[in-house]
């Protein structure tokens, strides 16, 4: 195994973090299902550390139930972590749901994201809690402006209006306490494609404008990586890869994150040369992880090692981290078939 | 308690109308018949209404007035629906009894809404702990014959007006705190209430901005329904003897007193229960048609 | 299944004691000041009053006077009541049987014409057999046990005179005699109890007929009658057995009433008397007896639903 430990070095540069998860671990008890059943817990987070600076997009992919909505939660203060720390602002201070309003979130369906019983302004309106009437009326205004809404939508409710436009009311609503950071929750997923490039579009222009960071979360690759500065693979619970944006579209070294990777060809343009690498199985659960890594099962090219010895996440290069004993030994174009499995990946090993 | 969803389809009996909240209706009604029960409820309502508001100023005779006629006289010109065995006006007491009788289901309905809405958004909202115990205590309301918990209640704090109402309040919160906490429940799900939170709202204004108005048609349904059963609970708990103190006219002690002499003269009876049961039959109907507009559950299924 | 029967039993262990303590208080607050003032009468000097508690045991402190008593009841002992130097479990033992046996049949009526109307009132949903069953469904719903209780006793007083019998015969001394006493009683319980089973019914069967295997049955060519009265209805009756503790609870209300119109001496005149003569030892074993097989009713429910329906367990 090669590179760093995982944790950051003391010295390294704070300036301009807004977002510092440090280990942070969510368990869930689950319930009982029989007498003498003990509760399990499931591993939903388990120890995740990334940072984000002012003005960037980390990107957060992953299989449905890999923890991604829960380390969303955890992020906005919504959750709070069983051990570990989630900081924000430029202060660093740990994160409380409301706190200030540095934290705002855009969810995934935005009908269930406004209040029905509330007309569209007043949902806007919301985050200004302390602030005057009339300057709560001029950034109402304003954020409306933003996201490019007719102010006179402001007074209907949210079924008077379409999935684009109630989408644009929550992006109003995030964006107008000035928060330091928006969590971006599966938020275009709901929209069809002509509407979800109008909205990247416009998260895109708003963050130049005001310097917001975001995470994005999505199972959908296409849609995340074209707005992230940076990238993060979760695999159950854990994060196998953090790959800057041009790392992750070529030098991907995680046998899970390029398999993920290969499902979404022509990203860019001159991908021939990538084949698609198909997965055994489905990812194991979450309640009891295997002791070694936890990919292995599903993994091309796992040994025993890979079975009993877990991997730490390492840095390979500045911003690249990845857990994996093997990293790179399957890349998108040397892509190893799922059916030769095991004993195909010693001929194709040990060159990075 | 009862979770919101089990795997039935749950029927909605008169005490459980849905527990989905629903947007606001926004249709118009297709069917002219409900429009005509409508109708006819809130005009017999309004009716009572106006007989408990004004009716001392329209009786005849005073209703505890003992000489105003002879005793057990059938209906005449002078006493159009007889006199009972004491000679009092039958006509004036009917009307001097819608007062109690609606006083009674409004105390004990609101009451049952104030405290059992709490109860279930308190219970549905602030976490598991507090679910755990209120649950429990509703549960253990829930548990006892409400007729027998009513007179328990009774028992101990002495008949009236108002005592009775609010034996009947307490045994009808556990219907509210169940509504209220499913819907609830349902409610705090929703993301708008986490991007309140994130707003930096409170509890207080999360409960009040959003769940309220979002739980509010399956209570108006239960308040209705309500009104009718703690209108017939008021009336059989005064039937027993716990209501408004002899002499104050009462539906349920007029037909009790006269009970006697129901095989001889009839009507003594039969005046007092056809004004009872036309009143709580408009609260009735009231309730089902309330329920049938608010209700998406039987409005889609019934194809209306 | 032992889980769900597990947290059922224990359910109703914990509501049973929740209850004894509730009924025990509610007759203790039944006499303000001293029960043994009651028992004395009036012109009692204190020093018989002191007496009469000690003798009791009402000078210990209130808790004590609970767990004593929780005591005896686990073991059978009901007591005797000071008032009427009765053993409570003889009073109960003759009053009981008359309760149970009007409950039940008031519920066998109540089913048998429920069940029916809410069937063909869900089949016609929408039409005007539906409202012309629901409104006059309404009208009997409105219809308290005082009134329809009233009602049949006129009738029965002035038009079936050699069918019915005013005062109470017992099962054990007249088989015939005792059915011609209860069966209006019955009746006056069980009407008013059928609006509510017809009307959970429709609704539940409503719901089932809305759902995909019975357009698919439908499609599939199979006789309307079938498809109602056999598929629809064995999928729409779980939903109304879960709701049988709410019958069980309406019946119970027309207990009190029926029982006091027919001169009947059941466990629901009973409770009244015990008020009116403020005999708080008889009134908390009446109570809690009452209580005790409503919740023990439903508790039987719970556990026989899984065998109706397997997906009861799961939720």
């Amino acid at each position: 195994m090669t590179g760093k430990q995982t944790l950051p070095e003391a010295s390294e540069d704070l300036r301009d973090v807004v977002l510092d998860v440090h280990d942070a671990v969510k368990y869930f008890r689950t319930r009982r299902t029989s007498l003498r059943g003990e509760r399990a817990q499931v591993h939903a987070v388990d120890g995740i550390s990334v940072r984000l600076r002012a003005g960037r997009t980390l990107g957060l992919v992953g299989e449905s139930g890999c923890g991604k909505s829960t380390l969303g939660r955890l992020i906005t203060g919504l959750d709070t972590p069983t051990s570990g720390s989630v900081q924000v602002g430029a202060e660093l201070r740990d994160v409380t749901a409301g706190a200030g309003g540095r934290v705002q979130a855009v969810f995934q369906d935005p009908a269930s994201a406004l209040d029905p019983r509330m007309n569209v302004r007043a949902s806007v309106a919301e985050a200004l809690g302390g602030v005057g009437k009339a300057e709560r009326e001029q950034r109402v205004d304003d954020a409306f402006a933003a996201v490019g809404l007719p102010r006179e939508l402001g007074s209907r409710y949210p079924h008077q209006l379409s999935g684009g436009q109630q989408q644009r009311v929550c992006i109003a609503r995030a964006l107008i306490a000035r928060p330091d950071l928006i969590l971006l929750d599966e938020a275009v997923s709901s929209l069809d494609a002509s509407l979800q490039a109008q909205v990247l579009d416009l998260l895109e222009r708003l963050q130049r404008e005001t310097g917001t960071a975001y995470v994005f979360i999505s199972h959908d690759l296409r849609a995340v990586r074209q707005v992230s500065h940076s990238m993060a693979v979760m695999y159950l619970g854990q994060i196998v890869e953090e790959a800057p944006a041009d790392a992750f579209d070529r030098g991907l070294l995680h046998p899970y994150a390029v398999a993920l990777r290969s499902t979404e060809p022509g990203i860019f343009q001159g991908e021939e040369g990538i084949e698609r690498v198909v997965l055994r199985g489905e990812p194991p659960s979450a309640v009891n992880p295997p002791p070694g890594c936890r990919f292995a099962p599903r993994c091309p090219i796992a040994d025993d090692g890979c079975v009993q010895v877990a991997p730490e996440l390492a840095e390979v290069s500045t911003g690249h981290r990845v857990r994996c004993h093997k990293p790179g030994e399957l890349t998108l174009t040397r892509a190893v078939h799922a059916d030769s499995a095991t004993s195909g990946a010693a001929d194709l090993g040990g060159e990075l | 308690m009862t979770k919101p969803s089990s795997a039935h389809p749950r029927p909605s009996p008169p005490t459980a109308p849905p527990t989905t909240p629903t947007p606001a209706p926004k249709r118009s009604f297709r069917w002219p018949l409900r429009g005509i029960v409508a109708n006819v409820a809130v005009f017999l309502i309004l009716g009572y209404i106006f007989l408990a508001a004004f009716g001392s100023f329209l009786v005849p005779y005073g209703p505890n007035d003992v000489s105003a006629g002879p005793r057990l006289s059938s209906p005449s010109a002078d006493h159009w629906l007889g006199t009972d065995a004491l000679g009092r006006d039958q006509f004036s007491r009917i009307i001097a009894a819608a007062r109690p009788a609606l006083l009674s289901a409004t105390y004990a309905v609101l009451f049952a809404l104030l405290i059992g809405t709490a109860i279930g958004i308190a219970a549905g909202f602030l976490g598991r702990l507090w679910d755990g115990v209120l649950s429990r205590i509703v549960d253990l309301l829930f548990a006892i014959p409400e007729y027998l918990l009513a007179i328990l209640v009774l028992a101990v704090m002495g008949s009236g007006l108002i005592n009775a109402s609010l034996a009947i309040g307490i045994v009808t919160i556990p219907r509210f705190a169940r509504i209220a906490r499913g819907s609830t429940i349902e409610i705090a799900q929703r993301a708008f209430v986490d991007a309140a939170r994130l707003c930096g709202r409170g509890r207080l204004w999360i409960v009040f901005r959003h769940i309220l108005p979002n739980i509010a048609s399956p209570l108006v349904i239960m308040t209705a329904i309500n009104l009718s059963t703690a209108e017939g609970a008021y009336a059989a708990l005064s039937f027993l003897g716990f209501g408004v103190r002899p002499p104050d006219a009462d539906y349920g002690s007029m037909i009790s007193s006269s009970q006697q002499y129901l095989l001889t003269d009839p009507w003594v009876v039969a005046f007092p229960s056809i004004a009872f049961v036309v009143l709580v039959l408009a609260f009735n109907l009231l309730g089902d048609v309330l329920r049938d507009r608010l209700d998406p559950h039987t409005r889609t299924a019934a194809g209306a | 299944m032992i889980l769900y029967l597990a947290k059922k039993l224990t359910g109703a262990a914990g509501v049973l004691l929740a209850l004894s303590a509730l009924v025990f208080f509610a007759g203790r607050g039944l006499v303000p000041g001293s029960a043994a003032s009651v028992i004395a009468g009036a012109k009692a000097s204190p020093e018989t009053i002191a007496a009469i508690e000690r003798d009791l045991g009402l000078d210990q402190p209130l808790y004590q006077q609970y767990l004593d008593w929780l005591w005896g009841t686990l073991r059978g002992d009901f007591g005797v009541s000071p008032i009427s130097g009765q053993e409570n479990l003889d009073v109960i033992a003759q009053q009981a049987p008359i309760s149970f046996e009007l409950a039940l049949i008031g519920l066998v009526i109540a089913v048998a014409v429920g069940l029916p109307v809410g069937v063909i009132a869900a089949t016609h949903s929408g039409k005007g057999i539906d409202w012309g069953i629901r409104i006059p469904l309404l009208v009997v719903f409105a219809f308290p046990g005082f009134v329809s209780g009233s009602a049949a006793l006129y009738v029965a007083a002035q038009y079936l005179t050699n069918m019915y019998s005013a005062s109470y015969i017992p099962f054990s001394e007249s088989a015939v005699g005792n059915l011609q006493t209860m069966l209006l009683p019955a009746l006056a319980v069980g009407i008013p109890t059928a609006p509510l089973v017809a009307q959970m019914t429709r609704s539940s069967m409503i719901e089932v007929l809305a759902q995909p295997h019975i357009t698919t049955a439908r499609t599939n060519g199979i006789a309307e009658w079938r498809i109602r009265y056999v598929y629809a209805l064995r999928a729409a009756l779980p939903p109304v057995l879960t709701l049988i503790g709410f019958i069980f609870g309406f019946l119970v209300g027309g207990l009190f009433i029926v029982e006091e119109i027919f001169s009947l001496p059941g466990l629901g005149r009973g409770v009244l008397d015990s008020i009116s003569n403020r005999d708080f030892s008889q009134l908390t074993a009446q109570a809690l007896v009452i209580a005790g097989t409503f919740i023990l009713g439903n508790l039987l429910v719970d556990i026989a639903l899984p065998f109706v329906d397997r997906r009861i367990i799961h939720t």
